[in-house]
């Protein structure tokens, strides 16, 4: 089994969050509320044909109805900028920025736990994804093991009774594997405007990139899953 | 779903940025379903294209990718709309149809023939419809992005149009960057790979601001002592850049020869006779041969001597420098000898530059120029003056579009962007009758007479103007203003404040919906690209140019025809296309690829290696720039001979803002009319998320950052504020409302509101705000809604800026640096 990863230089980011948004424009159609409100049913939806309806949609205030037109976007962050801040005031102040998704671990700690099988480790490039034929409880237990909050969902999970149908189910980085068998790069990496990003068979990055260190500011590689494996995440650095 | 199943089509980003990232659009049903950039080309062996900078990837920054949801937003104007409220109120549009807005609209033109024939002009305020093509109307001038950079130059270098920064590529060129108040990652991402780059390859890099951005913590490296990040207090980089200016001189690190052939009015008794290339704007005589002697007192060196009278001693002027700006008297010593003895030293703030955004940005970017030719650094290779190219020189020549056939257009009345509040209310923009009635006179040869004024009576907001409401200064005082217009129109995409506060709103297409033409020059690089728009029109919306034609037809007004055989059109354009002969030096083997090919793959560029970059500045012999002395000017006889220049200040040198910095250092405040002390200064820069108004509608941008007031934890201590919380924002001029996020990259003292977002009215709060209405220099009480969508340009003073002469751009917008108050509790 071919075992694909990432790289990130933590020098390079600047935190423009391109690689958050380009993840999107690729996999919107996938997240969890996609079935509930479809992209393109609004502009057959009479409610939105005069501003004067707006005042008729939940949350309405008058004017930007942004909780109503966030329905059609993709709210899961499959890739994530975190950005730590030092210092305590200008100019001795500096941020440093960590661009992560899911590291596609050696024992993730998600599949382990889930009680469905619903994520699996697929076998061709060693991919941490879903299995569709199998059924999401909503438990939230995947995103509770994970070090790194890479399971999703497009609302909180805590806000809904139990055995609600209506809960969110969870969603994840499939690293684009749909990208990857065309031959292209992942949606975040082909984005990332300083080249910042990379992602291959993790031994192949690590010869690419010789001086790559295993640790980041803000990542913590030694995790371990609920049965005391080692995670392994499949991610190198260039750290700052 | 698979790749395979969407057809690509490659078009390019047009926004304001004019970075003309490439995009790619997949395309399904026709829609589009994903968006993808230049980057995504297969990875097989992509590792040299990915990471060249010469042709460059013109990878999109995530507006590009917003698009998907910009496009394909619930709140797209869908059909005409007209209000039947008042306006401002989202409830009062109905929608009407395309017949009833153009008869509608057809009416009010003929209604404004009577005011026409009695006034010689109609007074009708328009920016991209058909009424410059009627007859005499109004448009405005000034430029909100780089007002007060194009009047330094007009002033210190001559004709905009002939000047130009080197390009950006050229930094390779530099052993010293200067990046000051400008913030590339939110402004222009193509920059932030460049100098990365750079960066890589060993050149030192300080960035000087008023707060602490992304660039910094990506680029910053500092230099021999000189650190990556200087920070100044909002509307101080002039002083910095005085006491800068006062060390080189004082240590004789100036490059006196240069000085004395390029320059003028840097030495006391500078007299000259011009060899100048340029001509007046005013009255369009040549300036060669005319002497120019610099007034006493008005030379460089003696603002320099003056600066040290003042403050005692070599060592008082850095002490005035290092109170005002805050930065610690080392610093300033160590960074003008490093950007004196470096050479070449490329400095740069560019248009996006928050510090010439302010009521002293004219001065700001004036010594800017006047160090880097003191330096002599202005006009070499790997060099500059704090501009900018978007090209690198050359590029591919064919025939030009043309929007109509036939329609012939007549010129404008002009009046200040910045004032247009005044000028709506009083009819005068700042300039005085007497001026008003000159300018109109020469311009347009109409006479307004005695006692001159123009009316403003209806405006069209075609696809040419920005969101206007929103994004020009005082906002409540603007809700007066626009309601003494009789008529507004907007075309409109979304639903903005603009089309918001119009009587009739039409939509128009988006640069995705139906149309192809070819582009030229990103800011990148030279190059030529096309803007692809694949999809239908949505709903009913048309293009800009054809809701003109309707109107024009509905008036019986021929020559509107519009050219829609885009393909035709462009087949012909590409036949004649052909590459600057010059540039086969440089690559003989360049080819034009053939029509098809440039179609689908919408980028074809002429990189030029670093050593052969154009430097447009080199090229001007000494005398022989287009300013009225043929010279570099530290002071301008042509400024002061126009007296248009705001502060009536006509040469290069520092100069305080009325309520800046100065009064929070020696008052802690400035007490307003309100009777309210202001402690805090606010700054608005642009954020990464928004270009300008655009976008603040899409909630995946939104989600990024939602908008907020960043502030100091000290500042927020004092005032019981934590992070989250909601507070007010408030001054003179009004009140937002919106929450706050405590971050010690802000400096104390100052909090960030970053600019675009919509304004809002609440429809249950008020605030008492104190702003003169009437125009007669007294501010009186006005209760206005509190602004729940936070729009900084509820606080900011409706003030000229710069140089208000409508023959040069040089109007310039006052954004940053004023005073306002947070508070968690709503004040009075």
């Amino acid at each position: 089994m071919m075992q694909w990863g990432f790289y990130f230089d933590q020098t390079r980011c600047i935190n423009c969050k391109t690689c958050v948004l380009a993840c999107k424009a690729w996999n919107h159609e996938r997240r969890g509320d996609s079935s509930i409100h479809p992209f393109f049913t609004w502009e057959k939806d009479d409610r939105y044909n005069e501003p004067s309806d707006y005042e008729n949609l939940p949350g309405s205030d008058g004017g930007i109805n942004y909780s109503e037109f966030n329905k059609y976007c993709m709210k899961e962050n499959w890739r994530r900028v975190e950005s730590f801040e030092y210092g305590v005031k200008p100019p001795e102040v500096y941020t440093i920025n960590l661009s992560i998704s899911c590291n596609h671990c050696d024992n993730p700690a998600c599949v382990e736990i889930c009680p469905t099988k619903y994520i699996y480790k697929e076998e061709k490039y060693g991919i941490v994804t879903i299995d569709e034929s199998k059924i999401c409880l909503s438990c939230g237990a995947c995103k509770k093991a994970c070090p790194w909050d890479s399971p999703q969902f497009y609302d909180d999970i805590g806000l809904y009774k139990k055995n609600d149908p209506n809960t969110p189910k969870m969603t994840k980085c499939d690293l684009c594997i749909d990208r990857l068998e065309e031959g292209l790069k992942p949606a975040c990496v082909a984005a990332c405007i300083v080249r910042a990003l990379d992602a291959g068979p993790i031994d192949e990055l690590k010869s690419r990139y010789p001086k790559y260190s295993e640790e980041a500011l803000g990542f913590k590689r030694e995790s371990f899953t609920k049965s005391g494996l080692r995670i392994g995440p499949n991610i190198i650095f260039k750290k700052r | 779903m698979k790749y395979k199943e969407c057809n690509v089509v490659c078009t390019m980003h047009k926004m304001h940025c004019s970075s003309a990232c490439l995009l790619k659009l997949h395309i399904r049903d026709g829609k589009i379903v994903k968006i993808t950039s230049a980057g995504d080309i297969p990875r097989e062996n992509s590792w040299k294209s990915d990471n060249s900078i010469a042709p460059i990837q013109r990878r999109a920054c995530a507006r590009g990718y917003a698009e998907l949801n910009h496009l394909y937003s619930p709140d797209r104007v869908k059909y005409p709309l007209k209000q039947t409220i008042e306006r401002g109120n989202p409830r009062g549009f109905k929608r009407i149809t395309w017949d009833e807005a153009i008869e509608t609209i057809a009416q009010w033109y003929r209604s404004m023939e009577v005011r026409k024939d009695e006034l010689g002009y109609y007074p009708i305020l328009d920016k991209g419809g058909i009424t410059p093509y009627l007859g005499t109307c109004i448009s405005t001038f000034g430029n909100p992005s780089g007002g007060n950079v194009n009047g330094a130059i007009h002033v210190a270098l001559g004709d905009k149009g002939k000047v130009k920064g080197n390009s950006p590529m050229d930094i390779f060129n530099s052993k010293y960057i200067i990046v000051w108040s400008n913030d590339p990652t939110a402004t222009l991402p193509y920059l932030s790979y460049i100098l990365i780059k750079a960066k890589e390859n060993g050149i030192p890099i300080t960035f000087v601001d008023a707060r602490y951005t992304e660039s910094i913590g990506a680029l910053a490296t500092g230099k021999n002592g000189v650190p990556g990040f200087i920070l100044v207090r909002p509307g101080t980089d002039g002083a910095l850049m005085a006491a800068m200016a006062y060390i080189i001189y004082k240590r004789n690190l100036h490059d006196e020869e240069f000085i004395k052939e390029y320059c003028f009015g840097f030495y006391p008794n500078d007299t000259v006779t011009s060899h100048s290339t340029g001509f007046d704007p005013v009255t369009d005589e040549p300036y060669k041969g005319k002497t120019y002697k610099i007034p006493k007192g008005e030379s460089f060196i003696e603002y320099l001597e003056t600066l040290e009278k003042e403050n005692g001693s070599y060592e008082g002027v850095l002490k005035w420098a290092s109170c005002i700006t805050g930065v610690p008297i080392e610093v300033i010593e160590k960074f003008a000898i490093e950007y004196a003895t470096v050479k070449p030293s490329f400095i740069f703030s560019k248009y996006n530059g928050g510090a010439q955004r302010t009521h002293n940005g004219l001065y700001y970017s004036w010594m800017m120029i006047a160090l880097s030719a003191m330096t002599g650094n202005i006009n070499k290779r790997g060099g500059g003056f704090g501009e900018l190219r978007g090209d690198d020189g050359y590029e591919v020549k064919f025939p030009q579009f043309e929007k109509y056939k036939s329609a012939k257009k007549y010129k404008p009345i002009l009046v200040s962007q910045f004032a247009l509040n005044d000028a709506i209310i009083s009819g005068l923009d700042g300039r005085t009758s007497a001026q008003l009635r000159e300018d109109v006179l020469n311009m347009n040869s109409i006479d307004l007479g005695e006692n001159a004024r123009l009316y403003i009576e209806a405006y069209i907001r075609g696809d040419t103007s920005g969101n206007i409401f929103n994004q020009t200064q005082n906002i409540n005082k603007r809700r007066i203003a626009w309601s003494k217009l009789k008529h507004i129109v907007s075309y409109e995409r979304n639903l903005s404040p603009t089309a918001m506060w119009s009587d009739i709103v039409l939509p128009f297409q988006s640069i995705f919906e139906n149309r192809c033409n070819f582009e030229k020059h990103s800011s990148a690089v030279s190059d030529v690209f096309v803007l692809n728009g694949p999809v239908d029109a949505m709903f009913e919306a048309k293009p800009d140019a054809e809701i003109n034609r309707l109107i024009a037809k509905k008036l019986n007004i021929d020559g509107f025809e519009i050219n829609t055989d885009y393909i035709s059109f462009m087949k012909y354009q590409w036949s004649k296309a052909e590459i600057n002969p010059e540039y086969k030096e440089i690559n003989s083997d360049i080819k034009l690829p053939d029509f098809d090919e440039i179609i689908r793959e919408a980028n074809f560029q002429l990189p030029v290696p670093k050593e052969k970059l154009p430097i447009v500045l080199g090229d001007f012999k000494p005398g022989e720039f287009t300013t009225e002395t043929g010279r570099i000017n530290f002071y301008s006889p042509f400024l002061a001979q126009r007296g248009r220049a705001v502060l009536k200040i006509n040469k290069a040198q520092y100069v305080p803002l009325a309520n800046g910095a100065e009064k929070v250092i020696l008052d802690g405040g400035v007490t307003g009319r309100k009777g309210i002390k202001y402690r805090l200064q606010f700054i608005t820069p642009h954020p990464f998320n928004k270009a300008n108004a655009t976008y603040d509608n899409v909630p995946t941008l939104r989600n990024l950052k939602p908008h907020s007031v960043e502030m100091h934890p000290e500042d927020a201590k004092i005032r019981n504020i934590d992070n989250g919380d909601m507070v007010y924002v408030y001054n003179d001029y009004g009140c937002v409302k919106l929450p706050a996020r405590i971050t010690a990259t802000v400096s104390p003292d100052v909090v960030v509101i970053p600019q675009g977002s919509w304004y809002r009215p609440s429809l249950s709060e008020t605030y008492e705000a104190y702003f003169d209405s009437d125009c007669d220099g007294i501010a009186e009480k006005h209760i206005v809604p509190v602004d729940v969508g936070g729009c900084v340009n509820t606080l900011t003073e409706d003030l000229n800026s710069g140089i208000l002469d409508p023959y040069i751009d040089g109007l310039g917008l006052n954004a940053g640096g004023a005073l306002c108050e947070v508070s968690k509790e709503k004040p009075i």
